[in-house]
């Protein structure tokens, strides 16, 4: 055989007895880690307003998850965390089966300290921009869904009170990396105004209701009390003889007036019963009117609210029922007195009122 | 909308033409009773829909006040929407008055319409309105070339015309709903108004607890409403803000030439009647804990030129309910601990005896 192809053959079998070595024990020595890139990042701001203090919720996946002694530090350059933003204004949450893409449901929240310990992660405000959690002896597996939340909305454990201020309007980035293995950026937006006004008008109304536009006495009697009814003949015992109805949606309420006279007939009139609310006193001169209110924040103006009449036509047009301010409907009930005495003149005595509704300005 | 006339439904008339048919064949009794039974139904439900058996007045507007600015020699116009909310048509019949400022409530009182807005505004004179039905009705405000800068103020009307008593004894009862105006006609108006007074209601000086109701008096002496705005500051005794109240929350104006007066709440306001027994009070105390001096401040902007006003008013909330239940309690404790000492000597004296012997 010449030496050539002896040679030749020897360097071919050492190269693939070399391969071959290689083949074999590659599979038996220890991985290297390589860095990877985290997937499925995200920072929800609550607000994205400049200047603003703002929860955040950091979502990622970690390919190569995090080993135990490891630290995970988020890095949001030109914001700013208060100093005394510590573990209770944070959360750490971990779901390992996949991702579902938001915090809490399904996740296992990670127990927090100040500093590691055991299982219970470190977490605290490394810097006014930095955050780091530190793993005791826990880890995170390979391919978790890993949350974080700051602020407010980090509920386990305390309730968190501090936020983190967002920059001025521009574009930032939240830099996720420590000595974990994998690494990874989220751009936020910061704007002048992240709120977007929606504007409705709702007109102001109001709502005026008379449920009767006749009443009456019937005859009148010196010897009796009489009161108006809904079907004109009148009623020896005290009777609703109408309702009104008022509401509205006006800020400032409503006024109702009263306006009109006494019974009268020709040049004759029944005195009214003046401007104090009087008890009824049959053989007396009387006519006047008392309102009860139900309903709504409307009220009754005085001398009409209480148990006795008054017709306080002096102050016409008199206020007789308010509403300080929007109200829904109140119903009054009228009842309406008429007394006479023995001389009271003969003839057929009527009367016109008006009751006038309107806002107040 | 449409104009009013009257005829008889269709139905009614085929009902009648029945009945003057079945008269002239000589049909039969019960043929004429149907036919006579069915003319005085829909007699009755026509008197019934067009509100000659007895009516009621039922309307809605809106807006229920108009705002609004312009110059001399110009006209306006907007609309009003009117809802008859009853069955059956109606007319309204519209009418004007201007108001002032009545009292120190925000109520208006209508002066009549002599003059000023009241006889600037226009629209139609009457409106029949469909049962149910809700429609927009036109109005317009034709300023005058003269009319001076400032504030005026009307009402337009919508009421219903009352009809005539025809008996005796009988009250004609009539319904009128208005719809405010306020309108500035534009130029160079006198701004002159100020904070009257501030204080709590009845000057009270001495709370047990909330609520605490402030009032402040807004003077108007311009040519044109105006609506004061600002807040109130509420400081406790280590002049820490315990509240901060708007002082006109509802935007209510002050009519040239009056007084208003502003109530403020801190606190859930009592109703009327509304009376706080000695415990609930006491619990009310320990669940909202106000204690010392106070002091609240107002401070209020009005007008084009943001002219400020402001005041301080000082006032105390002792709790003394809670106090006392707190003093009873440590009165009791003390009393039982004396008592138990009392007891303990005496024990511990028999015992000495005891020993002794």
């Amino acid at each position: 055989m010449p030496k050539t192809l002896s040679q030749f053959r020897f360097i071919t079998n050492c190269s693939l007895i070399v391969a071959l070595v290689f083949m074999l024990v590659g599979g038996v020595v220890p991985n290297t880690a390589y860095a990877a890139a985290l997937t499925d990042k995200s920072d929800t701001l609550s607000s994205l307003k400049d200047s603003t203090v703002s929860n955040h919720t950091i979502l990622f996946t970690t390919p190569t998850g995090v080993a135990a002694g490891e630290t995970i530090t988020l890095t949001l350059t030109s914001f700013s965390a208060t100093s005394t933003l510590d573990f209770e204004d944070l959360d750490l949450s971990i779901e390992a089966s996949g991702g579902d893409g938001v915090c809490d449901t399904g996740d296992t929240e990670k127990t927090l300290a100040a500093s590691a310990s055991g299982a219970t992660w470190g977490a605290e405000r490394t810097s006014a921009t930095v955050i780091t959690f530190t793993s005791g002896t826990d880890t995170i597996a390979a391919g978790a869904e890993v949350c974080v939340e700051v602020g407010t909305g980090a509920e386990e454990g305390a309730t968190g009170v501090e936020q983190i201020t967002n920059p001025t309007a521009g574009s930032y980035t939240l830099d996720i990396g420590g000595t974990m293995t994998d690494s990874g950026s989220v751009a936020i937006s910061i704007l002048s105004d992240d709120q977007v006004s929606v504007s409705a008008t709702v007109d102001e109304s109001l709502t005026f209701t008379i449920s009767d536009n006749s009443i009456g006495f019937g005859t009148l009697s010196a010897s009796d009390d009489f009161f108006a009814t809904g079907d004109t003949n009148g009623s020896a015992t005290e009777v609703e003889a109408h309702t009104l109805v008022v509401g509205t949606n006006a800020t400032n309420g409503y006024t109702m007036t009263l306006n009109g006279a006494t019974l009268t007939s020709g040049s004759d009139t029944i005195t009214a019963i003046g401007s104090s609310n009087t008890a009824s006193s049959a053989g007396t001169e009387q006519f006047g009117l008392r309102i009860d209110e139900s309903g709504g924040s409307g009220v009754v103006s005085a001398p009409y609210a209480d148990t006795g009449f008054a017709f306080d036509t002096a102050a016409f047009p008199d206020q007789v029922a308010s509403a300080a301010g929007a109200s829904a409907n109140t119903t009054y009930s009228v009842r309406y007195l008429a007394n006479i005495t023995p001389s009271t003149e003969a003839g057929a005595y009527t009367a016109t009122l008006t009751y006038v509704a309107t806002a107040n300005f | 909308m449409r104009m009013s006339s009257f005829s008889f439904p269709k139905r009614l008339r085929l009902a009648m033409g029945r009945l003057r048919r079945a008269d002239g064949r000589g049909a039969s009794k019960g043929k004429r009773y149907r036919a006579l039974f069915l003319t005085c139904l829909y007699t009755l439900t026509l008197l019934l829909a067009t509100g000659i058996a007895g009516t009621a007045y039922a309307l809605t507007v809106s807006p229920a006040k108009i705002e609004m600015t312009t110059d001399p020699g110009r006209t306006v116009w907007g609309e009003i929407e009117l809802f008859n909310e009853q069955e059956g048509t109606r007319t309204f019949y519209t009418s004007y008055e201007n108001f002032e400022s009545r009292g120190d409530s925000g109520a208006p009182y209508f002066t009549g319409a002599k003059s000023g807005l009241a006889t600037w505004v226009r629209t139609q004179s009457e409106v029949i309105i469909d049962s149910r039905e809700r429609i927009q009705v036109p109005y317009t405000i034709t300023i005058p070339a003269n009319a001076k800068p400032g504030g005026y103020f009307a009402a337009v009307f919508f009421g219903s015309q009352p009809a005539q008593s025809t008996g005796g004894g009988e009250v004609t009862i009539g319904g009128k709903i208005g719809v405010l105006v306020l309108l500035k006609v534009s130029g160079d108006v006198d701004e002159s108004a100020g904070l009257v007074d501030f204080g709590s209601l009845n000057n009270q000086r001495f709370f047990s607890t909330l609520p605490v109701v402030l009032e402040h008096g807004f003077n108007n002496t311009g040519g044109d409403r105006v609506v004061p705005r600002g807040e109130i500051k509420i400081k406790n005794t280590l002049q820490l803000t315990s509240a901060t109240l708007l002082a006109n929350e509802n935007e209510g104006s002050v009519l040239p030439n009056s007084t208003r007066r502003f109530e403020v709440v801190w606190g859930e306001k009592l109703d009327e009647n509304e009376k706080r027994g000695f415990f609930e009070t006491a619990l009310l105390q320990v669940k909202d804990f106000h204690f010392g001096w106070y002091s609240a401040h107002i401070e209020l902007t009005w007008g084009e030129s943001a002219q400020k006003a402001e005041a301080t008013y000082n006032f105390f909330i002792i709790p003394w309910q809670l106090f006392t239940i707190i003093l009873i309690v440590l009165g009791l404790v003390w009393f039982s601990f004396k008592v138990w000492i009392a007891r303990l000597k005496r024990t511990i004296l028999a015992e000495a005896i005891r020993n002794k012997q």
